[in-house]
């Protein structure tokens, strides 16, 4: 009944119902469009990092995060048994992980040497889909490298040149080897193409002196969410020998953002719906100020002032939903383009690959923003309504209905 | 007129409830929009300041395509005459001649790739804050032995004590790789991680000798008094130094992905803004419109009566005028003393929040700005969104009917 009065009332004064939904539903939009984008923009940061070398979970021996040493390597090939048997793994690949100097005939680079198999690599990263020119590493024992565009550019060498690698061995002593480019690459991260080179492991493990020892596994899960709950069973399967972490224990500061994404998100709902709040204030007060003798009228008849109380928050309650509704659709609609074009922000590429995002922001709708616009947008349109409500209840029923 | 106005400020305060609310909306979005404007640009200013004294200085001085493609033999010869320009120019206040060049070290079974810098400390001292940053230990001398700054991050890393020393691998000019050994006498911290890993500060003439560059520098970085100064002077010293075949370089190029993170934050906060200001455009259109068909009796009267069109639309702009301004007012004024505040009482971060500050070579610190521009802007904008907003409710008036007025319930 409270309702269906509240519904009609609504639509006595349709343009000034549709003028106040129509900011509703603008804020809506805004909120929905702006939500997208930076939840897109963490999930990139997240997922390029993922993507380009962290990977899901790594392994290592304990303590190699904290002092990444040569000797801090693990030499048990068994191990890869226990990654093969899992149904939730689906990939994992070794790595041999130092830091060096590659040298042209004319210019050097400290450099971040990474020796991958590149077979398992390409099913975990991105950097096989990432090479520009050339091609990717062929094989495990080949003397090739894969360098970025950027570092090519620096040491002013193109694909077919050979360059040579130095680096400390496991024994201390330097050593060297020479390398063909095969192929550049380019991620969406500046920082990191700057200073990482691929070559085969087996060459890595010839040049630092490695054996078959090797510095990490890292891992591709089947479901990202189920990442936490395998880090913590491999713990108990690999025991103390080993460290098991997850993207979320290597890259804290970037998840962290992406949370931080999240709380500015509800600061932004909290100031378009303390400007949305002034016009419902308004638009309520003006529609129980209208209907003052009819609401003196319904007192008079016996209506307690609970019911006239609650009619005058429903009106307001059914604005913002139905605001919050058709900005959703709306929203959503100009979403969908959006989210399979991108947004391109190639003016701040240069800004936006040093974050590693990338320059084409792809929004991204998930359940949590929905739950956001209807839980907040419907309580501001409520909280607006409470003066204007208790202003409707203070009417004597004899006054009101004389008011003109 | 004079009678207009009266109307229209006699007008706006027979809904005195309405009135308040239309101008507590507009104030609040003009306090919101001076508050986070000020708080944007007064951050950028410090942080500007902070990363120009820090790192790039003012403006830099380097070879044509070095800024591409940073490598020793795009370094350039630090003469007599170069500095004579550089002493005549008069917005300049101080330079330093750098050298950057990459190195691998190793320090027993550690190493790793860094960039060694080289620095006259006299001059440095003078133009940035490098210096500033020592946390422990002394500064390097030349001449004696390759002593060497680095940072924090890196001493521990490399699982080293200051006084140790390490070797420091580098291709020199002319392209054959050299090495030697290197004395750390302390270390420092800029904040910045990936610097505090990475980088060695020594004393210039040591690097020249490691690498055979003899007189030569990568790039001479140059600092002015205030940012104002940088167009002024970079045109003038550009002109000086165009026959040496020398680029002048402004701070926003030699980082621009530093320029462009202010930039995109900087646009992020302005398109909030600007939503911010169309919903409370839809609230004044509202009010207004409210106001208006409320009198459409009234007004049909007052044409009745023989009072032109014109007149009333006129009373009714100022009504709308008289509200925004009001509510513009109290906005700029709450917004101002918010900005006044912040500049007073800087908002420190700690914690995750200063790390990830640090992390993007931001300073962990927010303050604010009075920048007149601000106002003005902020005004200009909700009194442009007001506008478009009374449009409609204006244009009703002006196209109402006497008889129709009267009877309009």
């Amino acid at each position: 009944m409270l309702w269906k009065i509240a519904w009609r009332n609504l639509w006595r004064n349709k343009r000034r119902s549709a003028i106040i939904l129509t900011s509703i539903v603008i804020g809506v939009i805004a909120l929905i469009i702006t939500d997208t984008i930076y939840m897109g923009m963490g999930n990139q940061m997240l997922y390029n990092q993922i993507g380009i070398h962290v990977g899901h979970i790594q392994i290592h021996k304990k303590g190699y995060h904290d002092n990444p040493l040569l000797e801090m390597a693990m030499n048990d090939p068994q191990i890869v048994n226990i990654f093969a048997s899992r149904k939730d793994i689906v990939a994992y690949a070794p790595r041999i992980l130092s830091f060096g100097l590659l040298s042209s005939s004319y210019s050097s680079s400290g450099v971040s040497i990474v020796g991958i198999d590149p077979a398992r690599e390409k099913a975990i990263t991105l950097i096989a889909r990432s090479v520009t020119s050339g091609r990717y590493l062929s094989g495990n024992a080949t003397r090739e490298i894969l360098i970025s565009e950027k570092l090519a550019e620096k040491l002013e060498v193109e694909v077919g040149d050979k360059v040579v690698a130095m680096a400390s061995r496991l024994d201390g002593s330097v050593g060297s080897e020479v390398f063909r480019v095969v192929g550049t690459y380019r991620t969406f991260n500046s920082d990191f193409d700057k200073v990482t080179i691929f070559i085969p492991i087996e060459m890595a493990a010839r040049m630092l002196g490695m054996g078959q020892r090797i510095s990490e596994y890292v891992l591709k899960v089947k479901r990202i969410e189920q990442t936490r709950t395998i880090r913590d069973e491999l713990r108990l399967t690999l025991g103390s020998e080993y460290e098991v972490l997850d993207y979320k224990d290597i890259l804290p500061m970037l998840v962290y953002q992406v949370e931080m994404f999240d709380e500015f998100m509800y600061i932004y709902y909290l100031i378009i719906g303390i400007a949305l709040v002034f016009g419902i204030v308004n638009t309520m007060l003006m529609a129980v100020f209208e209907r003052i003798r009819e609401i003196g009228v319904l007192k008079a008849i016996g209506m307690p002032d609970r019911k006239i109380f609650w009619m005058v928050i429903l009106e307001s309650a059914t604005l913002g939903l139905l605001g919050s509704a058709i900005g959703t659709v709306l929203g959503y609609l100009i979403y969908l383009p959006l989210s399979h074009t991108g947004i391109d922000l190639s003016m701040f590429s240069k800004s936006l690959e040093s974050f590693g995002v990338g320059s084409v922001i792809y929004p991204v709708f998930i359940p949590r923003v929905l739950a956001s616009v209807f839980f907040s947008i419907p309580i501001f349109a409520i909280l607006g309504a409470i003066y204007p409500a208790i202003k409707a209840i203070r009417f004597q029923p004899v006054e009101a209905m004389r008011y003109v | 007129m004079r009678l207009l106005i009266k109307l229209a400020w006699r007008n706006i305060w027979r809904n005195r409830r309405r009135s308040i609310i239309t101008i507590l909306a507009v104030a609040f979005a003009v306090m919101l929009t001076v508050a986070t404007r000020g708080l944007q640009l007064g951050t950028y200013e410090v942080n500007i300041q902070s990363v120009v004294r820090l790192y790039s200085g003012f403006l830099q001085i380097q070879r044509p395509g070095y800024q591409d493609n940073p490598t020793l033999r795009k370094s350039f010869p630090y003469t007599k005459k170069l500095r004579s320009i550089l002493d005549s120019q008069a917005l300049i206040t101080g330079y330093a001649p750098r050298v950057y060049a990459d190195a691998l070290i190793s320090y027993r079974d550690n190493s790793y790739g860094t960039m060694l810098v080289g620095i006259d400390l006299e001059r440095e001292r003078k133009i940035s804050n490098l210096l500033k940053k020592i946390r422990q230990g002394r500064e390097p001398e030349s001449g004696r032995g390759n002593e060497i700054l680095i940072g924090e991050k890196l001493l521990k890393n490399l699982n080293a004590q200051i006084g140790d020393s390490i070797i420091v691998l580098v291709q020199g000019f002319d392209g054959f790789l050299r090495d030697s050994f290197c004395k750390i006498t302390g270390t420092f911290r800029m904040g910045s991680d990936e610097f505090d890993r990475t980088v060695i500060l020594m004393p210039i003439h040591t690097l020249q000798e490691l690498l055979g560059l003899e007189n030569r520098v990568s790039v001479i970085a140059i600092s002015l008094e205030k940012l104002d100064h940088l167009e002024p002077a970079k045109k003038s010293l550009q002109k000086a130094l165009t026959p040496l075949n020398l680029n002048v370089l402004t701070w926003d190029e030699v980082m621009p992905s530093f320029k462009q993170s202010i930039e995109l934050d900087n646009i992020g906060g302005i398109l909030f803004l600007a939503i911010l200001v169309i919903v409370v455009a839809f609230g004044i259109l509202n009010t207004v419109l409210m106001s208006v068909t409320e009198r459409f009796r009234e007004f049909g009267i007052i044409l009745a009566l023989g009072m032109p069109q014109r007149k009333l639309v006129t009373l009714v702009a100022f009504e709308i005028l008289f509200l925004v301004f009001i509510g513009i007012s109290a906005g700029n004024l709450l917004g101002g003393l918010v900005n006044w505040y912040i500049i007073h009482h800087p908002i420190e971060f700690s914690g995750e929040f200063a790390a990830i500050y640090e992390e993007y070579g931001f300073l962990p610190i927010m303050t604010s700005t009075l920048k007149l521009h601000i106002f003005v802007n902020t005004t200009l904008s909700v009194l442009a969104a007001a506008f478009v907003a009374s449009l409609y409710p204006l244009r009703k008036v002006a196209k109402l009917e006497p008889l129709k007025g009267i009877r309009y319930t």
